[in-house]
């Protein structure tokens, strides 16, 4: 499995396949606003194994597949949680490595960030792989009332994402075919990619022209409203996974607002 | 909190700007929004969802610019965000209606959030953003004028908004008001020159591939090309 087969759809019977659409998209949102919330270590400690069990129990997602999935971030997350605890100033000395002063305070806003960017990451994974796109569409008409012709253009998309990548194969193999040798420097791969532009939107313009004929043919767009007979909606798991977000980001910003925590904290001693 | 605030405030003024522009400037008797056929839908979702994947491993790049550069890899990714805002100015040149960059934009971050964008869920605000403002560039001159000049002013303006979220997501918002003004001025050169070096090449590739029929720039096309003039998507 690659990695971004990892971030695809897959059918499951976990209780976030369960959840509606909306309820996983207020969860997302609600998740990123809380990361977004403050840069202090504890609280995206917190909100990281949240996540984590969320992924594991939740959506039951395997240690194996996040790793695959996530493993490039977790990379440049922790050279990114070094680099900025080396080069950050601070004014507590927490330990020296080498000679070199490890500060309290530039530590704990590097392990925040990185946390932070780790923790959208698993979320917006657990959101892709048990979301299937034809049902978001849908909810988008009938529970975020979105008008259905531009829900629709987000379907096509939804649908197209996944089949780039094999699109991209087929136009390198048919110039590997031609004798246009692969590119493996990064100018080279820059290169490679304006030769693929084209290629690439010819083809699913092409496609997609088709598809347009094909909706045309069955009166797509003749009435203002649509029906639809399987649309998901908000049921009682739903609504308490929303609640409790909302909850915790109203509860998390007034806090915030109010003093209680601060936006930025350090384990250090004032 | 008060320079978002303050810079809050100027883009409001300037977007309220451009509506006044566009109300003087657009075709009179024209609507203010004009609904988008069924064809530009697609390819707004097409091109949207295209230069979003293609995207992502830019935003990886960017991520590894300021992981082993720091402030200055923030500096340096700027310069290569002309590719991300590429979308909005294609998808306005190529349809030529209100709200059309914005759509593609939104769709771009869509993808960009399906394919593995290390940003996450901010990525589809980014998208929305940078698209609004790419229309307003387009809106200044109500929709009518389409050369090179105004191509660049969609891209340079498609960061204008966009910044702001992504300056709090990365933590450069510490770094001082002129490091970030430099930093959206290198946005704004770069996203001007991604949209002169791409937008009509690309645009007149697709002419010519004959997958923009029913399109206002392939109408275009084919009036000049029927009169015997130059097709003015050639014309600077």
């Amino acid at each position: 499995m690659t990695r971004g087969n990892v971030f695809q759809f897959r059918a499951g019977k976990s209780v976030f396949h369960r959840l509606d659409p909306m309820s996983k998209l207020i969860w997302l949102l609600g998740v990123s606003l809380l990361a977004f919330g403050a840069y202090i270590a504890w609280i995206q400690i917190v909100i990281s194994f949240v996540i984590l069990a969320t992924a594991l129990f939740l959506a039951r997602l395997s240690p194996a597949e996040i790793l695959k999935g996530t493993w490039p971030f977790i990379a440049a997350c922790s050279s990114f949680f070094v680099i900025q605890s080396v080069t950050l100033p601070g004014s507590t000395i927490a330990f020296r490595v080498f000679s070199i002063s490890i500060y309290a305070e530039s530590a704990d806003y590097a392990l925040a960030s990185s946390l932070r960017i780790y923790t959208i990451i698993l979320s917006s994974m657990v959101f892709v792989r048990t979301t299937d796109p034809r049902d978001l569409a849908i909810a988008l008409v009938t529970q975020a009332h979105i008008p259905y012709r531009i829900a629709y253009a987000f379907f096509i998309a939804l649908r197209i994402v996944p089949t780039i990548e094999e699109e991209i194969k087929i136009i390198r193999a048919a110039h590997a075919v031609r004798g246009v040798a692969r590119q493996r420097s990064i100018t080279g791969r820059i290169g490679e990619m304006q030769r693929y532009v084209i290629p690439l939107l010819v083809g699913s313009l092409r496609r997609a022209s088709m598809m347009v004929m094909s909706m045309e043919g069955r009166a797509f767009g003749a009435y203002p409203q649509r029906v639809f007979v399987d649309a998901p909606r908000m049921r009682a798991s739903g609504l308490v996974i929303s609640i409790s977000t909302i909850v915790a980001v109203v509860a998390w910003y007034s806090a915030l607002g109010l003093g209680y925590v601060h936006p930025i904290y350090v384990f250090a001693p004032a | 909190m008060s320079a978002a605030f303050i810079y809050l405030v100027m883009a409001a003024i300037a977007i309220a700007i451009a509506a006044i522009l566009y109300l003087v400037n657009r075709e009179p008797g024209r609507a203010f929004f004009i609904g988008f056929t069924l064809i530009e839908i697609v390819i707004m979702a097409v091109i949207g969802a295209i230069n979003g994947v293609l995207g992502t491993p830019n935003a990886m790049m960017g991520r590894l610019f300021m992981t082993f550069s720091g402030s200055y890899g923030f500096l340096a990714f700027a310069a290569i965000c002309g590719g991300f805002y590429v979308a909005g100015p294609l998808c306005g040149y190529i349809i030529r209606k209100p709200g059309a960059a914005t759509i593609a934009e939104t769709m771009n971050g869509v993808a960009q959030l399906l394919s593995g964008n290390p940003n996450g869920l901010p990525v589809l605000a980014a998208g929305f953003l940078q698209g609004f403002m790419s229309d307003v560039g387009f809106a200044i001159y109500g929709y009518k004028r389409w050369t090179l000049s105004v191509l660049a002013l969609s891209g340079a303006l498609a960061p204008l908004l966009q910044q702001i979220p992504e300056v709090y997501f990365f933590g450069f918002g510490d770094m001082g008001i002129s490091y970030n003004l430099l930093a959206l001025v290198i946005r704004m050169i770069s996203g001007a020159v991604y949209a002169i070096i791409l937008v009509k090449p690309i645009t007149m590739a697709l002419v010519k591939a004959g997958v923009l029929r029913g399109t206002a720039v392939a109408k275009e096309e084919a009036g000049g090309l029927a009169s015997g003039s130059q097709p003015k998507a050639m014309q600077g």
